[in-house]
């Protein structure tokens, strides 16, 4: 088929728009604010009190934040890439429970991790123990940060053992006969150790949750609380805030750059022959204990302590109502912006995907923005935000619809990436056959793009709306007053050590993602063929 | 293959039915979405004549009688003192306040020289001689209690002893007393700032708080913060705000309250935004004087909030039970002006002295 050179001249422009609205979303919001250090005028107001000219506490904040994310990331790579061994290359009877925990610690917030390990270590039990005085210091945070930075790693690891296959390990045991030889094939893990390392990194450089809850307790300056505190405290000082943003954003892409370098390097380690699907030994004894170990342990660590003690809290009797009017509409508020923010973030998550499928321009400049999107934590955003929508011309700060704009920027980029791979599926000849044969768009999105893209826009609005419902950096900066989201609220009660009520709050917001996760289900469910219906009556 | 309903034509009416179910929880969805939109957008104070951000927890209690007793609408909106300043200061000369009621007359002093109060609101008012020294000459805000910004709060067992600023410096003390970070906790800088001026004021008071360093001193972000690390034993003296420190011992007869020498006043202020149109700003005025009224201090004084333990800065209310007489207790008074310019300043030397631990 051949188009007219307007029609092809439009055709090109088609993805414009689109980049128009990541621009104005990101592009012009975080220029203004990392630009504000160079051209103070940029700022809303400047600053209420008088700024100091220097400021100590960026400098720590910067050493404490570098040491703390080495470490994780050293901690946390060899767990993640032995549970990513046992998921990919072992058939476990326990990989079915350790992919569903991981799931489940992913989408904890991190604040109720932490506020989960508070509740318990204030238990008069342990007041004075050694695991307390561990808890409430760098260990602590060590460890919080590793659980939610390990089911990324795992993730990227278990890229890397899919890579790697079978075939290499038989070829290697059937060329080299000493075991210990064998451990050449280690190198091989090297970029996926790399890309674990890069990724759980980033992801502690952006951890607000336990920044601001433990962090902010045991006085322990992280970059990310400290943006937070030069925002809130007085005197409001936005370009610290800028300057210090600067170092978070650098970080995060030198962290990315060495991981581009790693893959680059040793890319050629992973190229080989046709991957066949081969069949997975079981685990042998010692194995098979070590992994029942290594999973008691994450369960325990992940889910069992945080989600027991905040259940343990919330059954503890209190007079009067058993949640204020005032936190619960919190969670309403939040379900209300989660509802509509992840649908308008899947939205334009498909148009984008969508778009991406047909022209290879547009997907490259995806894959940059939505990798920068990586470099940039929602806490910057927001706080770009702040400043870049609270003029005359988009006075926009302050109300309901800046906070919605700000979920969908912060949430479309992962989005984009989750479709990807479905839209990947839908080949652009299944939309052709039917233009042929006549059919509508909209009967062609009735027919052919809904019934294949259903299920994964379907779990992609919940993966959204169960992120959104908790979210807290964005929301701390930008909500509405007298409009507080969850977030905000659970962290308010965390600081004011009004545990029982943060512990209800928290499992009620729980009990709303599971059931908007169960109503997606049911309407994702596959219909049951009618002839093998007839044949089940028969 | 493409027509599914012509797949269903015929089928078994259990799978009719599942489909009639799936489209009602489809239009239900939908119908949610519709009202969480409507939600989301709905506007925050539409009718509403005033609206105030507070950080002080009997502020809903006041606000109910006001609306009643006038009938003038309120909307109020609650938060703590730092996000609280920082939504002033951001909202800037587009305000969508009309009052603000805190803890901290230094920062709002910072409000006021920033231009975003409204000048000559102090209403006449039968003042404490304490209240009188804490009116500002343009009139900007107006305090409406004070509380101590540090005193020590300790288990009941240390009730007796004779505690003053030196005892911190002991070795009995090393590691185990702790404060709020005046960089994140607005109260937390008057105390700073107090114990610069009780040792030689600002820089000669710095040795002072360097040998508190030397000693162990260990910063918490919050009073209720402060106040778990000493029920959780992690310290034995916390230096917390009065009204925190009264409240615990009221709910936990395991802790005590002991006045070190000469702690800092820390008032409550209520201000008025600027350029409110001339009907706001009247009703704004009421709701202050309304505050302030006998009543509605009782009412005040008995809201479950720890901030109800406050001392009144007029002749015509009690204290609460419970709190020992403020008027021959040696205080501090620190102009708001001059330490208010301080802060920043102060709050860098005072991260870079704690950040070396």
């Amino acid at each position: 088929m051949t188009f007219s050179a307007p029609a092809a001249h439009l055709r090109n422009l088609s993805g414009v728009p689109i980049l128009l609205v990541f621009g104005v979303l990101f592009v012009y919001p975080l220029l203004r604010f990392l630009l504000l250090p160079l051209v103070p005028a940029l700022g809303p107001l400047g600053s209420v009190g008088i700024a100091a000219p220097e400021n100590f506490l960026s400098a720590h904040a910067i050493l404490d934040t570098l040491q703390l994310a080495l470490v994780t990331a050293a901690v946390t790579v060899p767990a993640g890439i032995l549970f990513a061994f046992l998921l990919e290359c072992r058939a476990w009877p326990g990989n079915r429970v350790l992919a569903m925990t991981l799931w489940l610690v992913f989408v904890l917030p991190s604040y109720l991790i932490a506020t989960g390990f508070q509740i318990l270590l204030g238990w008069a039990v342990l007041r004075g123990s050694l695991v307390q005085h561990l808890f409430f210091s760098a260990p602590g945070i060590v460890l919080l940060l590793a659980l939610k930075g390990l089911p990324f790693c795992v993730l990227a690891a278990r890229t890397g053992w899919r890579a790697i296959g079978g075939e290499i390990g038989d070829a290697a045991r059937i060329h080299i006969n000493d075991s210990w030889h064998r451990r050449v094939l280690l190198r091989l893990l090297l970029p996926t150790a790399g890309a674990g390392f890069v990724i759980v990194f980033v992801e502690v450089l952006q951890d607000f949750g336990i920044a601001a809850t433990l962090g902010a307790q045991i006085h322990l300056p992280l970059i990310i609380y400290a943006i937070y505190e030069q925002l809130t405290t007085m005197p409001i000082d936005f370009a610290a805030a800028a300057r210090l943003s600067w170092w978070l954003v650098l970080l995060a892409g030198l962290a990315v750059a060495l991981h581009l370098g790693i893959s680059l390097r040793y890319t050629s380690a992973l190229v080989h022959g046709r991957q066949r699907e081969v069949l997975r030994p079981s685990c042998h004894g010692a194995e098979a204990v070590a992994a029942t170990i290594g999973l008691a342990a994450l369960i325990t660590l992940g889910l069992a302590v945080p989600l027991g003690a905040l259940l343990a809290e919330a059954l503890q009797p209190t007079h009067g109502a058993f949640l204020p009017l005032g936190t619960l509409t919190s969670l309403g508020n939040s379900a209300a912006y989660a509802s509509v923010a992840a649908s308008l973030a899947i939205l334009l998550a498909t148009g984008l995907a969508a778009r991406a499928g047909r022209s290879g321009r547009l997907r490259h400049a995806l894959d940059v923005i939505t990798l920068g999107n990586m470099a940039v934590p929602g806490l910057v955003l927001g706080a770009a935000y702040v400043i870049a929508f609270n003029n005359a011309w988009a006075p926009l700060y302050g109300t309901p619809l800046l906070l919605v704009v700000g979920y969908v920027a912060t949430h479309a980029p992962m989005l984009v990436r989750f479709l990807q791979p479905a839209f990947g599926q839908l080949h652009i000849n299944l939309a052709d056959a039917g233009r042929v044969h006549g059919l509508g768009l909209p009967r062609r999105l009735q027919r052919i793009c809904v019934p294949l893209l259903s299920k994964p826009l379907l779990w992609g609005w919940c993966l959204a709306f169960s992120q959104i419902l908790f979210e807290l950096p964005v929301s701390e900066l930008l909500y509405p007053a007298g409009r507080t989201p969850l977030g905000v609220q659970l962290l308010q009660l965390d600081q004011s050590l009004n545990y029982v009520t943060e512990a209800r709050l928290a499992l009620c917001g729980i009990l709303v993602c599971l059931t908007a996760i169960g109503v997606a289900a049911l309407l994702a469910a596959d219909h049951p063929s009618p002839a093998l219906a007839s044949q089940e009556r028969s | 293959m493409l027509n599914s309903s012509c797949q269903y034509r015929g089928a078994p009416s259990a799978l009719r039915l599942m489909q009639i179910y799936r489209r009602a929880v489809l239009a239900l969805c939908v119908a949610l979405l519709g009202f969480g939109t409507v939600w989301t957008f709905r506007p925050v104070s539409a009718g509403s004549t005033l609206v105030l951000y507070t950080a002080v927890g009997y502020a809903p209690q006041v606000v109910r009688a006001f609306m009643k007793q006038t009938g003038i609408r309120v909307t109020i909106i609650n938060m703590s003192t730092g996000p609280l300043l920082a939504r002033v200061s951001a909202e800037g000369s587009r305000a969508d306040w009309s009052l603000v009621w805190f803890d901290g007359a230094a920062a709002a002093a910072a409000l006021d020289q920033s231009g975003l109060l409204a000048h000559h609101t102090t209403p006449t008012l039968p003042w404490t001689r304490l209240g009188q020294t804490l009116l500002p000459a343009d009139g900007a805000y107006t305090p409406t209690g004070v509380t101590l910004a540090g005193v020590f709060s300790v288990p009941k067992s240390r009730a007796a002893e004779r505690l003053d600023w030196n005892t911190l410096l002991t070795q009995a003390e090393a590691g185990k007393f702790g404060l709020s970070n005046p960089q994140l906790s607005g109260p937390a800088f008057l105390l700073l700032a107090n114990l610069l001026e009780l040792h030689g004021g600002w820089p000669q008071g710095q040795g002072f708080l360097r040998a508190l360093q030397r000693n162990g001193m260990r910063l918490y972000p919050t009073n209720p913060s402060t106040e778990l690390a000493l029920q959780t034993r992690q310290i034995d003296l916390a230096v917390a705000q009065s009204s925190a420190a009264y409240a615990l011992a009221k709910r936990d007869p395991a802790f005590a309250v002991v006045l070190p020498p000469c702690p800092a006043i820390l008032p409550s202020v209520i201000a008025i935004a600027a350029n409110l149109p001339p009907r706001r700003h009247a009703a704004a005025e009421a709701f202050i004087r309304f505050a302030i009224t006998p009543k509605i201090q009782a009412l005040r004084q008995a809201s479950p909030s720890s901030d109800a333990l406050y001392w009144p800065v007029t002749t015509d209310t009690p204290s609460p039970p419970g709190l020992p007489p403020l008027d021959h207790l040696p205080v501090t008074i620190l102009t708001p002006a001059t330490w208010g310019a301080k802060e920043a300043a102060i709050g860098a030397w005072f991260d870079r002295l704690t950040a070396l631990q």
